[in-house]
C-alpha cells in the first residue's frame, strides 16, 4: 500500500494554496472572507451591545461613558471581525463546497493547485475550477449565517432597564467631590481651604466619638445628616467633648455656632431648678465639676451612681412644680445673701427648705420606676440629713 | 476521456454487485464492503454467526470477479506447509530431484474458511503472504500473484476449538465486515430462492484484466491533503495516547487503530467516491467505511471490557471528540 506523501503542504496553508493563481479561486475565497468578516463584526456588535450599554449607564461621567461604549463595540467587531476571517481562512473552500452543494471539489481543487497533474484527471479537475459558481451571498448568509440580534437586543433592554433603575447614583461631574477637590484646577485656593475645613470637621467630629449624645452632631460635622437637636441635659464628659469639638473647628467655620447652640442650650438647662438641690449639699465635687449645672437633675443620676454612669438609667429628673421650686432657690439665696439682714432668720429659711426637701425626695422614693436599692440609698440619705438636724444643723 | 472511465467503473461496480445481491439475500452492507475491499486491493474478514452466508458471499465475489480461487478450510491440525506448500522429493529417471509444490496460497482470491480454527501458528503463515504478496519457503522467495487477496471467514460464536486471531493478523485485513442476522423477511426470501430446482448461481462478469483496471481505477481518486489530515486525525483520536483522544478510548482501549486502518480508510473512500460518480474523495467516503476499519484492530483494556465499551461506542466517541477540530 501506498505511504502517505509527507512533503506535500499542511492543508493549514490552504490560503495560500492555488488562489494566487486562479482568479476565480481568488474571487470566491474574498468573498468568503468578507462574509466572515461581515458575521464577525455582526457578532462582536451584538455582543457588545448590551455590554455598552451597561458601560455608558454605568459611568459618571456621560461623555466618557459614551466614548467607552462606542470603543468597547468598535473594539469588539473588529477583534470578532479578525477571528472570523482568520477562522475563514482556513475552511474556505469547504464553505464554498456547502454553497454549491459539491463536496470536497474546491477544497481538492485547491489543495491540489500546486502540485504537478498525475493524470487526465487532475487535469480536468483544475479546468473545472473555471467553472466553479462563485458563492452568493444569500448562499453564504445561509450556510454561514450571520447571528440573531434578538438575545442582544433583549439583553441591551435588560440593561436599559437596570441602568434606569441605578440612574440615581449617577454623580453630576460638576459636583463630584474628587473633581471639586481637585486643587491643580482652582488657582484661586478655595480647593485648599475647603480641604482643610472638611479636616477640621472631622477631627471635631473625631472628638465626639463615643459620646452617643453626641452623635447626631458628629453626623452633622461630617456632612452625613443635615439637622440635629441638641438635647436639654448634656453629661460632663459630653461637655468636655464639645469644649475639645469646639477647639478644633475653625473660628470662621459655618459650624462652629453649631456646636456652640449645643453648649447654650445644655446651660440653659442648668438654670432650671431640680431635685438635687437638697441632695447636692453633702456630696461636693461628685454633683458636678461645673458649678452652673449643679442644679441640672441630670447630676442626680451622676451623683448617686458615684460618677461612674454615663447614661441616665431608671432614674430621671422628675418633674418639680416651678412655685415650689422657685421658693427653694430664692430662699437659699436669700438666706446666703443677707446672711446679717434683718426680718430674715436663716434657721428658719434652711428649715422651710428642708420640709419642702422632703415632700420632694418622698416624690422622688415614690415613683414606680425607682429600683430598690436606690430607695435604700435615699432613705439612708435622709437619716444622714435627719441626724444632722438633730445634731444643731451641720 | 476521464468521466468515460469513472462511469465504466460505476458501471462495472453496479453490476457486479447487484449480481451478488441476488445470491446473497438481505446483506446489501456487506455486499458493498466486500466488494470495495477487493476492488482497493485489500483483504477481507467476514464474521458472522452460520447461516448469515460468509462462505457463499466469498464464492459469489471470486466467481464475478473472474479471479482464479484457492479455498483453505481451517482446521487444529493444519499446518502451514498446507497452505504455503513445500518441496517435495520427486523420484525421476536421472535422479531424484526437489520440486516446489505451490499451496492454495498462490492463487488470486484465497478463500480461508473458519480461519479462527486453524492454530496461531498456521495463521500466521499467512502473515507475509497478505502483507507482501510472497512467500518464503526453504529459504526461497516465491512473489503470489498482484490481484492476490484473501477473504477469511470468522465465527464469534463458536470458542471451543478456536483460536484467537492475533493483532497482527487482524490489522493486514483491510475490513471487518459483520453479516447480521437476516429479519423473517430475508428469511423467507431466502427459503423461496434456495428451494427451487436450480438454486441461482453468479456468473462471471469481469476477467482478471478487468478487475486489475478497476483496482488502478481506484488509485488514481483525487484526495485532499486536508481530507487525509482530518481522516488521520480521526484514526489518531482511537489511540488512548493521543491529546484528541476521548475519555473513553483513553479508560477503554489498550491499543488503537494504525497506519493501516488509515489507509483502509483512504482506499475504500476512494472506492466510495467513484460510486458516487466523482473523481475526488471527500470526507464522507471515508467516513463511511470508519466502523468496518477500526472495529477489528481495536484492543480493548480489562476496563473498557467491564465497562462494556465496543468498537461502536469507541467510534461514536472519537467522531464526537474529532468534530470541532473541523
Amino acid at each position: 500500500m501506498p505511504e502517505t506523501d509527507q512533503k506535500k503542504p499542511s492543508p493549514s496553508h490552504l490560503e495560500h494554496l492555488g488562489v494566487v493563481h486562479d482568479p476565480r479561486l481568488r474571487a470566491g475565497r474574498n468573498r468568503i472572507l468578507r462574509h466572515a468578516s461581515r458575521r464577525g463584526a455582526s457578532i462582536g456588535a451584538a455582543i457588545g451591545l448590551p455590554l455598552a450599554t451597561i458601560l455608558y449607564l454605568t459611568d459618571p461621567s456621560p461623555d466618557r461613558g459614551l466614548f467607552t461604549a462606542l470603543g468597547l463595540m468598535l473594539l469588539l467587531a473588529c477583534g470578532f471581525s479578525l477571528h472570523q476571517r482568520h477562522r475563514a481562512r482556513a475552511v474556505w473552500p469547504r464553505i464554498w463546497d456547502s454553497t454549491i452543494g459539491d463536496v470536497a471539489l474546491v477544497e481538492t481543487i485547491a489543495c491540489n493547485w500546486h502540485s504537478v497533474p498525475s493524470d487526465h484527471w487532475s487535469e480536468s479537475l483544475r479546468a473545472r475550477s473555471a467553472h466553479i459558481p462563485l458563492p452568493t451571498p444569500e448562499a453564504l448568509a445561509l450556510r454561514v449565517p450571520h447571528p440573531g440580534l434578538l438575545p442582544s437586543l433583549l439583553l441591551t433592554c435588560l440593561a436599559l432597564f437596570i441602568g434606569s433603575q441605578l440612574a440615581p447614583f449617577k454623580v453630576d461631574p460638576a459636583e463630584s467631590t474628587p473633581v471639586a477637590l481637585d486643587s491643580t484646577q482652582d488657582p484661586s485656593g478655595q480647593v485648599d481651604r475647603d480641604r482643610q475645613l472638611l479636616q477640621q470637621r472631622q477631627d471635631a467630629a473625631l472628638a465626639l466619638s463615643g459620646r452617643a449624645t453626641l452623635e447626631a452632631l458628629a453626623r452633622q460635622l461630617r456632612g452625613i445628616s443635615d439637622a440635629s437637636e441638641p438635647p436639654a441635659v448634656l453629661l460632663p464628659r459630653d461637655r468636655s467633648a464639645l469644649a475639645e469639638a469646639l477647639q478644633r473647628l475653625d473660628e470662621a467655620d459655618p459650624l462652629r455656632p453649631l456646636v456652640e447652640r449645643w453648649q447654650a442650650a445644655d446651660r440653659r438647662s442648668g438654670d432650671h431648678p431640680a431635685v438635687a438641690v437638697d441632695g447636692a449639699e453633702g456630696t461636693g465635687e461628685a454633683v458636678a465639676s461645673d458649678p452652673s449645672a449643679a442644679a441640672s437633675a441630670g447630676t442626680l443620676d451622676t451623683d448617686l451612681a458615684d460618677g461612674g454612669l454615663d447614661q441616665p438609667t431608671t432614674l430621671r429628673p422628675v418633674s418639680q412644680p416651678s412655685g415650689d421650686a422657685e421658693a427653694d432657690v430664692t430662699s437659699a439665696r436669700i438666706g446666703q445673701d443677707q446672711d446679717d439682714g434683718p426680718g430674715i432668720d436663716q434657721q428658719q429659711t434652711v428649715s422651710a427648705v428642708a420640709a419642702d426637701s422632703a415632700a420632694t425626695w418622698d416624690r422622688v422614693r415614690d415613683d414606680p420606676r425607682l429600683e430598690a436599692h436606690w430607695i435604700q440609698v435615699i432613705d439612708l440619705y435622709r437619716a444622714l440629713l435627719r441626724g444632722r438636724e438633730r445634731d444643731g444643723g451641720g | 476521456m476521464v468521466d468515460d472511465d469513472a462511469r465504466k467503473f460505476c458501471e462495472q461496480d453496479q453490476r457486479l454487485r447487484s449480481c451478488i445481491e441476488e445470491v446473497i439475500l438481505g446483506q446489501q452492507e456487506a455486499v458493498a464492503a466486500a466488494s470495495a475491499t477487493l476492488l482497493a486491493g485489500g483483504h477481507l474478514l467476514l464474521v458472522g454467526v452460520p447461516g448469515t452466508g460468509k462462505t457463499k458471499l466469498a464464492e459469489s465475489l471470486s466467481v464475478v470477479t473472474g479471479l482464479s480461487r484457492g479455498r483453505i478450510q481451517f482446521t487444529p491440525d493444519l499446518l502451514p506447509a498446507d497452505i504455503l506448500g513445500g518441496e517435495t522429493l520427486l523420484p525421476g529417471t536421472e535422479g531424484d530431484r526437489v520440486e516446489f509444490r505451490p499451496g492454495p496460497v498462490f492463487t488470486q482470491l484465497l478463500i480461508a474458511d473458519e480461519i479462527n480454527r486453524g492454530t496461531p501458528r498456521t495463521q500466521s503463515a499467512l502473515l507475509e503472504a497478505m502483507q507482501e504478496r510472497a512467500v518464503t519457503i526453504a529459504g526461497t522467495r516465491h512473489p503470489l500473484d498482484p490481484l492476490f487477496s484473501v477473504i477469511a471467514t470468522r465465527n464469534p460464536i463458536e470458542m471451543e476449538g478456536t483460536y484467537p486471531l492475533p493483532e497482527a493478523q487482524r490489522d493486514r485485513f483491510l475490513l471487518e465486515v459483520p453479516l447480521p442476522d437476516p429479519g423473517s423477511d430475508v428469511l423467507a426470501r431466502i427459503a423461496a430462492v434456495t428451494t427451487r430446482e436450480h438454486d441461482p448461481e453468479v456468473t462471471p462478469l469481469l476477467d482478471p484484466k478487468q478487475f486489475a483496471q478497476m483496482q488502478r481505477t481506484v488509485r488514481r481518486v483525487i484526495v485532499a491533503d486536508s481530507v487525509i489530515e482530518r481522516a488521520a486525525r480521526w484514526v489518531g483520536a482511537t489511540r488512548p495516547g493521543d491529546p484528541a483522544a476521548p475519555a473513553e478510548v483513553r479508560e477503554g482501549v489498550r491499543l488503537g487503530a494504525g497506519a493501516r486502518a488509515l489507509q483502509a480508510l483512504i482506499l475504500c473512500g476512494k472506492v466510495e467516491a467513484l460510486r458516487a460518480g466523482r473523481t475526488h474523495m471527500a470526507d464522507e467516503d471515508w467516513r463511511r467505511w470508519r466502523h468496518e476499519g477500526i472495529r477489528h484492530r481495536l484492543v480493548l483494556s480489562l476496563e473498557g471490557e467491564l465497562s462494556g465499551f465496543g468498537p461502536e461506542e469507541i467510534v461514536s466517541a472519537v467522531d464526537r471528540a474529532v468534530a470541532h477540530l473541523g
